[in-house]
């Protein structure tokens, strides 16, 4: 606002208190990006600056500011001038477009907080989604308006819109053209409608409702992102599936990554578990070109990225159940590339269950790429090599037998015993060197884990090592629980176990005392049919003392098994 | 949260209370009013229709100073306050609000009261006086404030915007006209779009930002004067067809969504959504496109494609912003009925979108208002609404069909 040749100049005590304003105005950007709004500061601040605004635009109606490049001016006089690096002021709003910003006599204490927080906020705002005038424009504040500059049309530009002004303002004087003569009834068709004679427009218009309205406005404020995130992938999959050119593809396939990340901020796991599954699946087809192929596996490798995993990671320990096992589909859908990420954040995970999830979800994800798994059995915190060692036994596969081996002696006792029961989870003859080295190991639970995990590999390779076991010298100096729990495994091999059992509890081989005798008792319980109930029934009609007695334990348990006698 | 959401909370919170009771009554005097106006420009002051909505007038006014002892309106920018409270117009009294607010702004009117001292027949003065005051006059406040007195009108008292502040922009004798700005914000937008059309999204470095900022100058053209914008729509000579259709298809569907009492961040959504609605006609071939006569089998099938192509071309921003997703979302379906008719036939079940739904209707209308070639006859807007109400139901949402047509034919 320019002041006019030999019009009256602003009093300067007038300008002198504008400055003043804008001095307080700074200060409360400044606390508005320091406080939060409870602080006291804070709120002096904005107190300070609200008693004055108010008190000025009492006597005064209105304080309206020129933006310029490198100032604020009020009625041609330079109230601010910003000082330093760290203007929140003068340069946000004129970068944007703002020329003008006018405070009016109505304004609340809400609206000038909302102002501060509008400018303080702009600083983090991604230029390409937003900028300042659009966020002004979102706050809507009716007493804080400003007048803007089409800036934002920076490359656009060039006279262009002046002179279609300019056009379009001699259209308006000349009217509106008349219309051609030719029918046109066959864009009816092109639309896809029906010839328009049916309605009678002004019966049609009285029978529109405000019930009707409430719901069509109910309907539309209530959809969220969610659902439009959802119908967008819907489309994009759609595209995805009938294009064939790359280019497309490509950038269809990385907007279609985008709105996976976007569903996945906002916690819904499952639409994008089935999007990556989709896309698999295109890619699948044998039709589909290696590009096309390479496109799908960028999105999905892009989405394992460290980046986007730690997006995730802080909001693991708050989920509920339905979001953890949404989120465990997705995770397990990712790339190999995922799994150095995942494994970091597996070792930081706080809860069991969040170890559990991430757990089974590595185990997927590194099926086919168990190596990549090798440089956490090395890390220096026992935990994490434990966490893998259950990773490797969750997968299963036989490739993961040379790394569980190698961890097999590892110096922490529950890492060993972690080892231990993966190899029984591979279920892999060739994992049995490696118990057997367990079975020998001076902490007792994991030699139980381990005598555990051989009976769960089973077979002969397993018995012969359980044999070999019961009949060392070392055997002789456990204790009898373990004794029993050695017996009760290698008798759970099957009934082909029973003539050495039998030999052991009389004595023809092995350790030949009465507990160790006994402990084969239950070992011949655990075998089961009737070779074994037979010998059962022998040593309580003529057995003695602690071998009587556990026989005829034996027997009830015998008795209790339902289906001994169908398995014999 | 947004303005309007917050309104709708309001009004929620308010049910019951004396505030309700106020908005309420506020509401109906303005209903009121708005019909007085307009009967004391065609009757006399004794006619029956005048007296009797004087009466109800003056009963709201009366129930208002009950409750808050003052009854004083205030206009700011295109809104009405009463006592401090922004009213809100719902789809009935839109008409209303939007009559009483630019009629005192042209008169220069920044606010009205009422006082215990008011009677029926000040309030039929008031209102032929507001009526007989041609805005195009010198001075009218003026004007008006020397009849008020000469009448001797006790109970009401108006305020000059010059009083109150130029926050309007307005000063005495030197008032901008409005329908620059409109002219402003859509050249603005036709340029926009017609270059987005032309060279395509990726070569013209469109950004969601320069979208929302050309839709937000649209969305205000539009709610501070609509029937200056609506004008524009049956321009033609000045832009490309696709151009101008696709700017006055964001016009009518922010319009509907203006009226269907829709928050001003969605009319924004929605404005962008129906301005790249036909981005993807930017690979239908020129013959194709302008033809003025029916298209051929492969020709409407050519021009189907113009929906996955508009998707095709949003999908070159590097983001998924929420504005991109909706204009994606209508520019695939806006020919996709709610019956499942129309195209384009997908193998996954898409309904079309609320807001889908919108742009189907304003497209529709104006392929009819305006049809691609000058040779063609164009619909009337009757016409066009009949046709369009005649679809309504099985292929185009019935609600929004019946809102359309009352929007069209009452603006």
């Amino acid at each position: 606002m320019h002041t006019s040749s030999g019009a009256r100049a602003t009093p300067l005590h007038v300008v002198a208190r504008v400055r003043t304003l804008m001095r307080q105005l700074v200060t409360l950007l400044k606390n508005t990006a320091t406080y939060d709004a409870n602080n006291s500061t804070f709120q002096k601040s904005i107190d300070m600056l609200y008693t004055g605004l108010k008190a000025f635009l009492n006597e005064h109606e209105t304080l309206a500011l020129r933006i310029r490049k490198k100032e604020i001016a009020f009625d041609d006089q330079v109230v601010y001038v910003p000082i330093g690096r760290s203007d929140a002021l003068v340069h946000p709003l004129y970068r944007d477009g703002v020329r003008k910003l006018t405070f009016s006599k109505d304004l609340t204490r809400e609206e000038l907080t909302s102002f501060a927080e509008t400018l303080v906020e702009a600083r983090e705002t991604d230029p390409y989604d937003s900028d300042l005038v659009t966020a002004l424009w979102e706050r809507d504040l009716a007493n804080i308006t400003y007048e803007a500059e089409n800036v934002y049309l920076e490359n656009l530009e060039g006279g262009g819109i002046d002179d279609l002004a300019e056009e379009i303002r001699t259209a308006r004087e000349k009217g509106p053209e008349p219309d051609g003569s030719e029918p046109a009834d066959f864009l009816l068709k092109e639309l896809g409608l029906a010839s328009g004679t049916g309605a009678s427009l002004e019966a049609e218009v009285e029978s529109l409702t405000e019930e009707d309205i409430e719901k069509f406005r109910s309907q539309v404020m209530d959809e969220d992102d969610s659902r439009i995130l959802e119908r967008s992938s819907s489309i994009c999959l759609e595209i995805l599936e009938s294009t064939s050119k790359d280019d497309v593809f490509r950038r269809t396939a990385h907007f279609l990554g985008e709105i996976c990340d976007w569903l996945v901020s906002v916690q819904e796991f499952m639409p994008v578990c089935s999007i990556i599954s989709d896309l698999r699946a295109i890619a699948q087809r044998p039709e589909v070109p290696e590009s096309t192929r390479e496109a799908i596996s960028d999105v999905i490798r892009k989405r394992g990225g460290s980046e986007k995993l730690s997006e995730i990671e802080s909001r693991m320990e708050e989920m509920g159940d339905a979001k953890r096992e949404g989120l465990f589909c997705y995770l397990g859908q990712m790339d190999a590339v995922a799994i150095p990420p995942l494994c970091r954040t597996l070792a930081e995970a706080e809860t069991r269950r969040v170890r559990y999830m991430l757990a089974r979800a590595i185990s997927i994800v590194a099926k086919d790429s168990v190596q990549d798994l090798e440089p956490f059995l090395r890390d220096n915190r026992w935990y994490v090599v434990r966490n893998i060692a259950m990773i490797l036994g969750m997968i299963a596969t036989q490739d993961t037998l040379p790394y569980l081996e190698e961890v097999s002696r590892h110096p922490e006792a529950r890492v060993r015993r972690e080892v231990a029961r993966a190899l029984g989870r591979v279920r892999k003859p060739e994992g049995l060197p490696a118990l057997k080295v367990l079975m020998r190991d001076d902490n007792k639970m994991i030699r139980q884990a381990a005598v555990s995990a051989a009976g769960v590999i089973g077979g002969d390779s397993a018995g012969t090592l359980l044999e070999d076991t019961i009949l060392g010298k070392e055997f002789e100096m456990k204790a009898t629980d373990e004794k029993r729990r050695f017996m009760e495994v290698y008798g759970a091999l099957g009934s082909d176990g029973v003539g050495f059992l039998k030999a052991y509890i009389e004595g023809k081989q092995g350790d030949a005392s009465e507990s160790s005798r006994a402990c084969a008792v239950y070992g011949l319980a655990t075998a089961g049919g009737s070779a074994a109930r037979r010998t059962l029934k022998k040593l309580l009609a003529g057995g003695e003392g602690l071998t009587r007695y556990a026989a005829s334990e034996a027997i009830s348990m015998l008795d209790g098994r339902v289906d001994d006698s169908a398995s014999d | 949260m947004t303005p309007q959401a917050t309104k709708l909370e309001d009004s929620k919170l308010l049910i019951g209370t004396d505030q309700a009771r106020e908005y309420q009554l506020a509401n109906e005097l303005v209903g009121r009013f708005y019909v007085l106006l307009r009967n004391t420009r065609t009757h006399d002051r004794n006619n029956r229709a005048v007296v009797a909505n004087a009466q109800a007038a003056l009963a709201k006014i009366n129930g208002l100073l009950d409750i808050s002892g003052k009854v004083s309106f205030d206009i700011a920018g295109d809104s009405l306050f009463l006592n401090g409270i922004r009213l809100r117009p719902d789809f009935s009294n839109f008409q209303a609000f939007k009559s009483i607010v630019s009629h005192a702004r042209e008169r220069f009117i920044r606010s009205f009261s009422f006082d215990d001292a008011v009677d029926e027949d000040d309030i039929v003065a008031f209102a032929s006086i507001l009526s007989a005051v041609d805005p195009e006059e010198d001075e009218p406040y003026a004007q008006i404030v020397e009849r008020m007195a000469n009448e001797g009108i006790a109970g009401i008292e108006i305020g000059h915007v010059e009083e109150r502040g130029p926050s309007t922009g307005r000063r005495k004798g030197k008032v901008p006209d409005p329908a620059e700005a409109v002219v402003g914000a859509f050249a603005s937008a036709l340029y926009f779009i017609g270059k987005s059309i032309d060279e395509g999204i990726a070569d013209t470095g469109v950004t969601p930002r320069k979208m929302k900022r050309v839709v937000q100058l649209v969305v205000d053209s539009l709610l501070a004067n609509e029937e200056e914008m609506l004008s524009l729509t049956s321009l033609k000579g000045h832009a490309g067809y696709t151009h101008q259709h696709s700017l006055n298809v964001c016009i009518y569907s922010v319009m509907l969504a203006h009226r269907l009492g829709l928050p001003k961040n969605l009319l924004r959504e929605i404005g962008v959504a129906a301005l790249f609605h036909d981005n993807g006609k930017v690979d239908v071939a020129a013959e194709v496109h302008d033809k003025d006569g029916p298209l051929t089998g492969a020709e409407l099938e050519a021009r189907h494609d113009h929906t996955s192509g508009g998707v095709k071309a949003l999908s070159h921003f590097k983001e998924a912003d929420r504005t991109i997703l909706r204009a994606m979302l209508v520019a695939y379906l806006h020919h996709l009925d709610i019956d499942g008719s129309g195209y384009p036939q997908t193998r996954r079940k898409i309904e079309p979108d609320a807001v889908s739904r919108i742009v189907r209707i304003a497209d529709i209308y104006d392929v009819l208002t305006s049809p691609r070639s000058p040779s063609l006859k164009a619909f009337t807007t009757d016409e066009a609404l009949t046709a369009i109400l005649s679809n309504a139901g099985d292929q185009l949402d019935p609600t929004l069909a019946r809102a359309f047509a009352h929007v069209m034919t009452r603006s």
